[in-house]
């Protein structure tokens, strides 16, 4: 669906994007997590057929981005960063533009099943100005979804949006994504949106940082922890560590957190010798590291906008 | 170039523009004082020389005035195309830009040609129906004003040149300046202060012909004005291909 080889972007200062390397099957749910600046939105420009790259190639939809850019925008829908709805325009006749700009075939009916799914029926005909963000953000999502576009760019849905409107939109991404195979190129900074919705994540930082399932990503970069936490903790229990395949621990007041070589072996073992030695378990569990941490250790000190 | 995304364009410009009331205002507003100053004119010309139209003696004498005031009306027609789409075309540039609509927009398969015509013949066309619209009228109304033997001559072949063949090419000018000059702001107000600029050298050239011939506007003038201004399309019209291209207007417009 999408690959990229070695695509780069610069302006006349800045190297927006370099070296770019990337292959998303069809049907997939990509996020694209990167800090601020790190050239998401000039990847999805490019990508979606808006600005053509400065070097390197890239294949959206068996088209080549540059080339068949205006080809490539039948076949994509973007959600951009801000809405950009016509204000003064109701949903309806904002949509509707948009339909016949695509050359919709059922427009009526593809504008009424989009909305009403995004439960803004009942609001066809008031101007979008009236509209909360959430409720615009909607809109525009239903803009982008129109023509039935074979990929969907969505440059962070949720940003900007108050909890309840993030996980709305979420909620109906989530949906967009269970069904009809439809490819999603996912931007964010939403580290827990990006590990619930997506098959594959990119780290991105001017280039590809990381590509990986959410999980294996974790795996690969923090070793597997296991916490234990007591009722009753046995004395000295660092003493009780001492087999050779504990890595590393850490005892805070009523648990314990370690690093074992293999967890999975290795767990039993050192929670019998601690029963044995008086401790009452009140729990075992292994430490989920977040995407956040992760993603922070990969793209550095800058991420933390 | 696609005629149906062509068509949705102007359709959308056209919705919005009726729903903005100072964009709708100026359009209505400047051919209204345009037209009344014309009629009032005719009438105040009319009484103070008597009755102007009742001998053609006088007429023969008051050659200099008369044809001031008939040049004066004409310029007021041509002023028309220049000032009535100048809003439009300002909103359809800056209303864009304000409501951040333009990224969404260029990510449709709308080309940059379609993009540029379908804004630039959305305000074309109703400054100059407006105009056709607002001769319409002033012509009825001289039916009342003067008498019959005398009305050909407001519909001579140098005013209906005038009317249709240097009117669009003036309306053009007009849109296009505009909108390349809003292409370079975000403010509507500077846009549209900037804009209305262009009608200076107009309004100096125009004045400058009626102070200084004092005969009645020929057929060789109004070609000479439609060689000079379309000239100046074909130089608009290059920087507006220019400017309005997806790169540009993504990355260079703010
Ligand atoms: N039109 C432009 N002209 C000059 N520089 C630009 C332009 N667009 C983007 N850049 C630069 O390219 C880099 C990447 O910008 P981009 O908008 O793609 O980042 P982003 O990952 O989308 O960031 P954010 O999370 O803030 O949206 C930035 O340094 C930015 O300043
Ligand atoms: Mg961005």
């Amino acid at each position: 669906m999408i690959h990229t080889e070695n695509l780069t972007r610069s302006f006349k200062h800045v190297v927006a994007v370099h070296d770019l390397n990337l292959h998303i099957k069809s049907g997939e749910v990509f996020g694209f997590l990167g800090p601020n600046g790190a050239g998401k939105t000039t990847t999805v420009r490019m990508l979606a057929g808006l600005i053509p790259p400065s070097s390197g190639r890239a294949e959206v939809v068996g088209f080549s981005v540059g080339r068949d850019n205006h080809k490539i925008r039948h076949h994509v829908g973007v959600l951009t960063e801000t809405p950009g709805l016509y204000e003064k325009l109701s949903a309806y006749l904002n949509l509707e533009f948009y339909a016949k700009l695509f050359e919709v075939e059922n427009r009526d009916q593809q504008i009424e099943k989009h909305l009403t799914t995004l439960g803004l029926w009942d609001r066809r005909k008031d101007p979008v100005g009236t509209f909360s963000k959430g409720m615009r953000q909607k809109v525009a999502i239903a803009r982008a979804l129109l023509h039935d576009p074979q990929i969907l760019f969505l440059d962070e849905p949720t940003s900007g949006l108050d909890p309840e409107s993030a996980r709305t939109v979420r909620d109906a991404i989530a949906e967009l994504a269970q069904g009809e195979g439809r490819t999603i190129f996912l931007c964010t900074h939403n580290l827990h949106e990006a590990e619930g919705l997506c098959d594959q994540i990119g780290m991105m930082k001017q280039t590809l940082i990381k590509v990986g399932v959410p999980r294996e990503l974790k795996q690969e970069l923090f070793e597997a922890q296991t916490v234990v936490e007591f009722n009753h903790m046995p004395a000295d229990v660092d003493k009780l560590l001492d087999f050779p395949f504990v890595r590393q621990f850490r005892i805070d007041p009523s648990s314990l957190t370690m690093t074992l070589e293999d967890p999975a072996l290795q767990n039993s073992q050192v929670i019998s010798r601690l029963v044995e030695h008086g401790a009452e378990i009140r729990y075992v569990r292994p430490e989920e590291k977040s995407l956040e941490d992760v993603y922070l250790a990969l793209v550095g000190e800058d991420a933390t906008s | 170039m696609n005629f149906r995304r062509l068509r949705a364009l102007m359709q959308k410009e056209w919705r919005e523009m009726f729903k903005n009331k100072m964009v709708l205002l100026s359009v209505i507003i400047a051919p209204l004082i345009l037209l009344s100053i014309s009629v009032f004119l005719l009438v105040v010309f009319n009484n103070s020389y008597g009755d102007l139209f009742a001998e053609e003696e006088i007429i023969a004498q008051l050659q200099g005035d008369w044809a001031i005031l008939l040049n004066n009306i004409l310029m007021f027609f041509m002023f028309m195309p220049l000032v009535i789409p100048l809003a439009i075309a300002v909103y359809s540039v800056v209303g864009e830009k304000e409501q951040k609509s333009l990224e969404p927009l260029l990510a449709t398969p709308l080309t940059d040609l379609e993009i540029f015509v379908g804004k630039a013949l959305a305000s074309v066309l109703p400054g100059l129906l407006i105009t056709w619209l607002s001769f319409g009228i002033f012509s009825g109304l001289l039916i009342y004003l003067i008498p019959w033997s005398f009305i050909d001559l407001f519909f001579q072949p140098p005013w209906l040149m005038a009317m249709f063949g240097l009117a669009p090419i003036i309306s053009i000018f007009s849109v296009l300046s505009a909108m390349a000059i809003s292409s370079f702001t975000r403010d509507t107000r500077a846009a549209y202060q900037l804009s209305s600029l262009i009608m200076i050298p107009f309004l100096m050239g125009s004045l400058y012909y009626i102070f200084t011939f004092q005969g009645l506007v020929s057929m060789e003038f109004v070609f000479l004005g439609m060689a000079s201004m379309g000239g100046m399309d074909v130089l608009v019209l290059l920087m507006g291909i220019r400017l309005f291209r997806r790169e540009d207007i993504l990355t260079r417009w703010n």
